[in-house]
């Protein structure tokens, strides 16, 4: 099992990571999620050796692997742009790990197919790999990591340049593809669906540090920092104060009986935490309506600062509302 | 753990050296020894430093008037390539026409041809021993340059640039001059240069085609030495014609230097234009002047080998007075010396090129490039005759040795290699590297596994074209030649300045042998062009 352990990688003078620390255990799938930028590739990049950390260090069953080389970790890594070799065929592709471990030409050969097989490409092996098409592509760099059964698979952004319907399908492939190997994995993507639906644990990663992590339904529940919830989809954020039993907002005071955090407090909604009801102690004026597939999003303009509404309707620029806020359905965080 | 890296880095760091070695050793005893030796024989010939075959050349008018003649028709050629090319470029790399394939095939074959082939193309037109037939022929051989060099430039240029500029009110000369022209600007400077350079040192044209009356440095170089046996003069014209090529080199790198980044460029097969109205029009005038100044020449030396019917091939293997052999006996000797020629410059360009990609950035790799380019400047005609000067003494007595004329094929043959090598190999992806390192290769095998095979792959293009420049080369071996063994080029060379109609003829058969296998190195070529080497 993988274990990092305060680890902090710079570019130049660029903290890129700090002080990162996880742990992967046997055939546990973790997924670093994150915005652009927020050092994911470095992440799978310094554990695959490929860059160097500053401080801490990179552990496989209690031996410490820092320093070993990129080639002998038989950690896989599957590139965001596939990095497939383009003067290979498909079968030249995913047989060279196998061929890096000195295996005879028949294993190769029948292990080669079978990770092929797998990943759903049996009778692609002497395509040309500019002949594939995206799909093709990502399925053979994937059939590439795991062909020569690596204690740890990574995977950087495997969806990233692929179109929505594609990567939907993909994902639950990839899933049983990796229920069926087994083995450890760890993955980075920016998109939650993603996220939550292949992870046994998500991890946060924002700015180069861990945020939070926990199961998807932690992580999504009750992101613990702002940062954390900001980027799980929470867009209203209001200052407020705990006092026994009620929280003392700007409008007014609402009973309360979660645990008692320490006050005072930032309280977060989601767009579906709040409603607009002619009964609301919140009034503001609406400043734009935008659809979002399933719902309308409404920003309005408040003397508490903007909050962002779900609504069946889109509502005019310029109309006067009453927001009613759901207590059920917030974030309290730590101000 | 610990002893495999050490002894891994050990073997990768020996495994470099040698490849940096193996283009060093060629190059100071078969470039740098030479131009030294020319060097000493023409400002101390006795030993000790004598300015006087120097002070003659200064003095002598006509040497002034040669040097003069040298550089303005090499001016006048190159722009008159350029505006005859350029349009031929653009149609050929963005216009979407059936036949463009073959089009373009036909444009590159007079690269590779030998000068003496296109003397003989253009003296069966009936147009030499004049002005416009040396001018018509740099056209011709350098055509190719111009829409190779701009047109992979072109073909990846998006048109919505321009597109933008016409939106926002500028006309068509307007948008071309100020966006167009600064996007190709390095490709041009690039083909400007390196027609130049090729105009500047012309030898076989000019000797051919410009007769007694039309003398360049290159040509008086190859007088004085052959007919006057005037050496020290050759010497101190030999370091002219270096300096003024060193000159041209610096000058071209300084304008090509700053490189406009390119905001964006498209793949060259989703790029190209339906040849419709206007276009039609602009494809049908470059269509017409390729097969007027490319196709002809070429066509009319076939026709003119078949004068008198098949005599002209079949007198090349009956020997005739003058030759100690049969003339076809020379295309034999010229396979083998490029074959020899064409393994020797693989070898040490690869060497060069593999070397070169890993240490671009450092001092030493600069010191490199700068010494491996160096013989493309470097004229043949200063090639050979440093070959003449240096390898006449032990321990390199070299001249009256066969492996001197391939020797000097490579060198000139090398720079063409590592050009076509380097840009292949830094094109691969770094990513490619990291992959394969993840997938348990160590440094070692990721060079063997990813940088070789890509290398090879280049390295195949690269022998194709440098078994063309072997088989075609002149300027050099002219002077290196042994009697007995003569190349085909020479051949050719000496049965057209005999006179009578039989002597025409074979020499008109023995230049369509040539051209056949040498356009068969360009046709290999073309087949196996990898789609990452865009500089040629």
């Amino acid at each position: 099992m993988l274990d990092i352990n305060g680890l902090s990688v710079h570019y130049g003078d660029t903290r890129v990571l700090s002080d990162i620390s996880l742990r992967i255990d046997q055939a546990q799938i973790v997924c670093v999620l994150g915005p652009s930028g927020s050092g994911k590739s470095t992440l799978l990049r310094t554990i695959a050796g490929l860059e160097t950390p500053t401080t801490g260090t990179v552990s496989w069953d209690g031996t410490d692997v820092t320093k070993a080389p990129v080639h002998s970790r038989r950690f896989g890594l599957m590139f965001q742009d596939h990095a497939l070799f383009a003067h290979r065929d498909v079968i030249g592709n995913v047989s060279f790990g196998l061929r890096m471990l000195g295996h005879s030409q028949d294993v190769v050969e029948s292990r080669a197919r079978a990770a092929l097989d797998r990943v759903g490409l049996g009778g692609f092996e002497q395509r040309h790999v500019h002949e594939l098409s995206g799909g093709e592509q990502q399925r053979v760099a994937l059939a590439r990591s795991i062909a020569p059964e690596p204690r740890l698979l990574m995977l950087d952004e495997p969806f990233g340049s692929l179109d929505r319907e594609l990567r939907e399908r993909l994902v639950g492939e990839l899933h049983e593809v990796l229920r069926s190997v087994g083995i450890a994995t760890l993955f980075v993507t920016h998109d939650q669906d993603e996220a939550f639906a292949l992870a046994d644990k998500v991890v946060l990663l924002h700015d180069g540090t861990v945020e939070q992590q926990g199961t998807p339904q932690e992580v999504w529940l009750h992101p613990e920092t702002e940062a954390a919830a900001r980027f799980l989809g929470f867009s209203t954020f209001v200052d407020a104060t705990v006092d026994n039993d009620v929280i003392k907002f700007p409008w007014g005071s609402q009973p309360f009986s979660g645990p008692r955090p320490t006050q005072p407090i930032r309280v977060a909604w989601r767009p579906d935490g709040l409603r607009f009801n002619p009964a609301g102690l919140i009034s503001g004026v609406v400043s734009a309506s935008t659809f979002r597939r399933d719902h309308f999003l409404v920003s309005v303009s408040t003397i508490h600062g903007n909050m962002n509404i779900g609504s069946g309707e889109p509502l005019a620029a310029g109309t006067t509302v009453q927001i009613a806020p759901d207590l059920d359905a917030a974030l309290i965080l730590p101000a | 753990m610990d002893g495999d890296r050490v002894a891994m880095n050990f073997s990768t760091r020996v495994g470099r050296q040698v490849l940096i070695a193996i283009p060093v050793l060629f190059l100071v005893i078969f470039f740098v020894w030479p131009v030294l030796s020319i060097l000493r024989l023409g400002l101390a010939p006795e030993g000790a430093l004598d300015l006087a075959p120097l002070l003659d050349v200064l003095n002598d008018a006509t040497l002034w008037s040669v040097a003069w003649f040298t550089l303005w028709q090499a001016v006048l050629s190159t722009v008159i390539t350029l505006v005859i090319a350029l349009p031929g470029a653009y149609v050929l790399s963005r216009y979407r026409f059936r036949g463009r394939g073959l089009a373009r095939a036909l444009v590159t074959v007079p690269f590779v041809l030998p000068t003496v082939v296109v003397g003989a193309a253009f003296t069966s037109l009936g147009v030499s021993r004049s002005l416009t037939a040396i001018l018509l022929a740099h056209v011709f051989f350098n055509y190719a340059i111009v829409v190779r060099t701009v047109g992979s430039l072109w073909s990846h240029i998006d048109d919505r640039e321009q597109q933008a500029a016409r939106v926002l009110g500028a006309g068509r000369v307007r948008t071309f001059v100020s966006i167009t022209l600064p996007t190709l600007r390095p490709a041009i400077g690039a083909a400007t240069a390196i027609v130049f350079l090729f105009c500047f040192t012309s030898f076989g044209v000019i000797l051919i085609l410009g007769g007694p009356g039309y003398a360049t440095i290159e040509t008086e170089i190859y007088r004085q030495t052959a007919q006057h046996l005037n050496l020290e003069t050759a010497a101190v014209l030999s370091l002219f014609q270096l300096g003024a090529v060193i000159a041209a080199l610096a000058v071209s790198n300084r304008m090509s230097g700053d490189r406009i980044a390119l905001s964006t460029l498209r793949p060259a097969d989703q790029n190209t234009l339906p040849v419709i109205g206007r276009r039609r029009i602009m494809l049908g005038v470059n269509l017409f002047v390729i097969a007027l100044l490319i196709g002809l020449p070429m066509t009319q030396l076939v026709v003119r080998s078949f004068d008198g019917g098949l005599d002209g091939y079949r007198g090349l293997t009956r020997t005739t007075f003058g030759f100690a052999e049969p003339p076809i006996s020379a295309v034999w000797t010229s396979l083998q010396y490029a074959l020899i020629a064409t393994v020797l410059a693989v070898f040490v360009g690869g060497s060069a090129a593999f070397a070169l990609v890993r240490r671009r950035e450092r001092a030493k790799g600069r010191l490199l490039n700068l010494l491996v380019m160096l013989p493309l400047g470097i004229s043949a005609v200063t090639v050979g005759f440093g070959f003449l000067v240096t390898f006449d003494a032990a321990p390199f007595e070299l001249r009256s040795s066969p492996a001197i004329i391939p020797i000097a094929h490579a060198l000139i043959a090398i720079p063409f290699v590592v050009w076509l090598m380097v840009p292949v190999l830094t094109a691969i992806n770094p990513r490619q590297r990291e992959a394969a390192a993840v997938l348990g290769a160590n440094p070692s095998r990721v060079w063997w596994e990813i940088d070789f095979p890509i290398g090879l792959r280049a390295a195949l293009v690269a022998a194709g074209f440098a078994a063309a420049i072997s088989l075609g080369e002149f300027g050099a071996t002219l002077f290196i030649v042994r009697p007995d063994t003569v190349t085909l080029p020479v051949v050719i060379f000496r049965l057209l300045g005999r006179p009578g109609q039989e002597m025409y003829s074979q020499a008109m058969a023995a230049s369509t042998l040539l051209m056949f296998l040498t356009a068969g190195s360009v046709l290999a070529i073309e087949r196996l062009r990898s789609p990452h080497a865009t500089v040629f």
